[in-house]
């Protein structure tokens, strides 16, 4: 199989090989086969009397664990507890940011401020907090506290929910009792209600996990709020892309993580630093470049190129250029600094949860931020000073990439063109059909596919048959590393119909030309940004989301947070693609609740498909099927 | 004369198989002691995967054949590998020592034969023994699925060929129903 079709990934693979370093894909190897047990979701390990397991083909083997748990309840249960996961990775980042809030607010968190007031206010009016003549940072004190308790138990429904769903899916929740009471408690729900001797019903453990992965939307959505008013709502923004964006003769330092809380230091402290590292001789002083989400969050906001995702962390090591990388938290291979350790990279953790062996550790806090981002910094020019010229191979690939597709401003975009009601131009051209329907690309890369093979082949047979795209996360990583969040991808994949309409609103916005095959709409936790619009189109025409022709997919999902974030916008309504199998198949009554029944109690329903043009085909067919129904 | 057998579409690659012959093959024969001992143990049967496209992995526990005539026998110049009277292909126990010379690494077809260190720590060729002094070699016993099946030769090709003529009684009746049809026409 190929590893990858990323060129820079492809040249940087052989890099390795050559050099005898082990990356993510030959570990995977050596872990062929894996078990199948883990595979469909049929060991179980919940209690010390396990682990137990399910013989899948029932031939000899054991029918229920040892406690009486059936193949259905192992395999709910464990796919709830990856949405638990799942949604304590987002509620951490989300808390962090409102940690952050607070700090400001009580003046101890110097180097942060309220950056985008006009978000600020509306989030404010949002959930109900009246400004009163109170000063920003009163009224910033009261949003953090707000903030905070969306994650305790309330008598009333988390307000980041309720305020920004429809009424008519409010209330769908409401009668299914899938409002959870806190963020936090509806991940400690499903820890205890898949404990040993709890919930035995596997649709109502599925349930659970339900609760538990609104309450994730809830905390993104929150965190995406708290991000735009402390960083800045993003704006249309040219960036770069690729490991090409390194440069030899700079400081090359990669934000890596999610949380933009350091990054946004790291940025704005790099530009006092340019001359300390032109000192250290680096000609070009400070390059920053982004991987994962932390790199989008930047990339958004102040056009830092994405120098690759995920999965392929470890290769920006092996330019041999890559100076330091700074990483927070989440998608961080444990292995950076063994393979660093060949290099003269500096891997620097900076969060007191996410510490790894090997790597040097600066703990961050916000009240001396700007002191710790100088010290790492320094770290990286001392490090560059200790770079071995004879080992720098930057792959000379790099794309141009449009980001900062933030709700707010594909909004603006569209006011261009109707100043007085903004989505009718989006509306009008779904009625007429010169857009098919919209689709959101999400998710991550997974080591078990070809390196971006589906994402570009799914989102070009769409884009062919009309269909709008946004993308977060490392499916706009995958797609800027491919040259596709550009105005030429869109003359040459989009459908007429899709063509016509992105280059009247790239006119408009002054671009000359079309707007991106596909708008980058933030990182991976910004996915309520679509949702959000989704909600706004369904609230102006005073229907549900699950009746729009919207779909979401994630081609190459791999994390526990795509899998909340999958079973959140099924539960908003979504059609949702997966790409990769993921370890329910050991319970026929699981897969078919999460790809039939689904559909019934909620529209939304999961369609797991391999192949990208069979994928395509699906995704069509539901957009087409939600047309037929109303009437367009 | 009992031998291994594997029904591949039943392995889920779970490894049970290689853990418990590693256990087997210890100076201690218990999960918690062969992890502490100063030689760790080798396994003598390997689950192998095939990449079969993007996603399918073909799974199959790969077992030593014992073959006759064995390749490995032949080639062991100082003649320490041997079949014994129970026809199992073995390097311990016999007239002469394993020089560890790997001669009979490069010969075996299958791959089942690894140059590591015994568990008293010298280096030597191990492989399958088919378990001296059980009744079901460990791979067969602690298989969760029925996957490896320890049998006499005829028994595992009697139940191939019982499934196989329940697949074909399907076949029988299309293929009356197609006949009936041709003659009728």
């Amino acid at each position: 199989m190929e590893r990858s079709i990323s060129p820079d990934s492809i040249l940087l693979l052989k890099t390795a090989q050559a050099a005898g370093v082990t990356t993510t894909w030959d570990r995977y190897e050596t872990q062929l086969p894996q078990c199948g047990f883990g595979e469909t979701g049929l060991c179980c390990r919940h209690c010390l009397q396990g682990p137990c397991r399910i013989d899948p083909f029932g031939v000899t083997g054991p029918k229920f664990g040892i406690c009486g748990a059936s193949a259905d309840v192992i395999v709910a249960r464990g796919l709830a507890r990856s949405i638990a996961g799942g949604t304590s990775s987002h509620s951490a980042h989300a808390k962090h940011l409102a940690h952050t809030l607070l700090k400001y607010s009580r003046g101890e968190a110097p180097d942060y401020g309220i950056k985008d007031k006009d978000k600020f206010y509306a989030v404010l009016n949002r959930v109900g907090i009246v400004r009163d003549g109170k000063s920003d940072q009163e009224l910033a004190g009261e949003l953090a506290r707000l903030a905070l308790e969306e994650f305790s138990e309330r008598e009333e429904p988390p307000v980041w929910l309720k305020t920004t769903i429809t009424p008519f899916r409010m209330q769908k929740f409401e009668q299914f009792g899938l409002v959870p009471a806190g963020l936090d408690s509806g991940v400690a729900d499903v820890m205890h209600r898949t404990t040993n001797g709890v919930d035995a019903d596997a649709v109502n453990i599925l349930l659970g996990a339900i609760k538990c992965a609104v309450g994730d939307y809830t905390g993104m959505y929150l965190a995406t709020d708290l991000s735009d008013i402390l960083f800045g709502t993003p704006a249309p923004v040219m960036a770069r892309a690729n490991l090409g964006t390194l440069k030899e003769n700079a400081v090359n330092v990669a934000v890596h993580g999610h949380n933009p809380v350091l990054s946004e230091v790291i940025v704005a402290q790099a530009e006092f630093m340019r001359e300390e590292a032109k000192a250290a001789g680096a000609s070009e002083g400070i390059n920053l470049v982004g991987i994962c989400c932390t790199g989008h969050e930047v990339m958004m906001r102040h056009g830092i190129p994405t120098a690759t995702n995920s999965l392929s962390q470890e290769l920006a090591i092996l330019t041999g250029a890559l100076d330091a990388a700074v990483v927070d938290y989440q998608c961080i291979m444990p292995s950076l600094p063994v393979v660093a350790s060949q290099y003269h990279t500096e891997i620097i953790t900076t969060m007191s949860i996410a510490k790894i062996s090997g790597a040097r550790h600066i703990e961050f806090d916000e009240k001396h931020a700007g002191e710790k981002a100088r010290e790492i910094l320094r770290l990286a020019i001392e490090a560059y000073k200790r770079r071995d010229p004879a080992k720098v191979n930057i792959p000379p690939v790099v794309n141009d990439a449009m980001a900062g597709m933030s709700a707010e401003a594909i909004v603006k975009v569209l006011a261009l063109v109707n100043p007085d009601d903004p989505l009718k131009p989006l509306l009008d051209n779904i009625v007429n059909g010169n857009i098919l329907g919209v689709c959101l690309f999400a998710g991550c890369n997974d080591v078990k596919i070809t390196q971006d093979k589906t994402f570009v082949a799914l989102v070009k047979a769409l884009a062919a048959e009309n269909v709008l795209i946004l993308c977060t996360g490392c499916a706009a990583g995958s797609f800027a590393r491919h040259g596709l969040l550009t105005p030429a991808a869109t003359e040459k994949y989009a459908g007429p119909g899709l063509k016509a309409v992105l280059t009247a609103l790239g006119q408009a916005a002054g671009l000359g030309g079309p707007l991106p095959l596909a708008l980058h709409t933030g990182s991976c936790v910004d996915n309520t940004r679509a949702a959000s619009i989704a909600t706004a189109i369904a609230n102006k025409l005073g229907v549900d989301v699950s009746q729009l022709p919207v779909v979401a997919t994630a081609p190459e999902a791999a994390m526990e947070k795509a899998v909340s974030i999958g079973t959140w916008a099924v539960a908003m309504g979504l059609p949702t693609h997966v790409g990769v199998v993921p370890p329910v198949t050991g319970s026929p009554l699981v897969v078919q609740v999460l790809t039939q029944t689904a559909k019934d109690l909620f529209g939304g329903y999961f369609i797991v498909e391999p192949d990208p043009q069979a994928a395509a085909g699906k995704l069509v067919a539901a957009l087409k099927e939600r047309r037929a129904a109303l009437g367009i | 004369m009992k031998r291994l057998f594997v029904r591949p579409e039943l392995c889920t690659g779970c490894k049970t198989c290689e853990l418990a012959c590693a256990i087997e093959h210890s100076q201690s024969k218990n999960f918690l002691g062969a992890m502490m001992e100063s030689s760790p143990p080798h396994l003598r049967l390997y689950v192998e995967a095939t990449l079969n496209g993007h996603f399918e992995v073909f799974k199959m526990p790969m077992t030593c054949r014992h073959c006759d005539p064995a390749p490995c026998i032949a080639a062991c110049i100082p003649r320490a590998m041997y079949r014994t009277a129970e026809s199992v292909v073995t390097n311990v126990g016999g007239k002469h020592a394993c020089i560890a010379c790997g001669m009979c690494v490069m010969m075996c077809p299958f791959g089942m034969i690894a140059r590591a260190p015994d568990p008293s720590g010298k280096i030597m060729a191990l492989k399958c023994d088919l378990c001296p002094g059980r009744d079901v070699p460990a791979c067969a016993a602690a298989c969760p699925t029925g996957a490896i099946l320890f049998l006499e030769g005829d028994d595992f090709a009697h139940r191939s060929r019982l499934r196989a003529s329940a697949i074909l009684s399907q076949a029988k009746t299309l293929r009356e129903a197609t006949m009936t049809q041709t003659l009728e026409e």
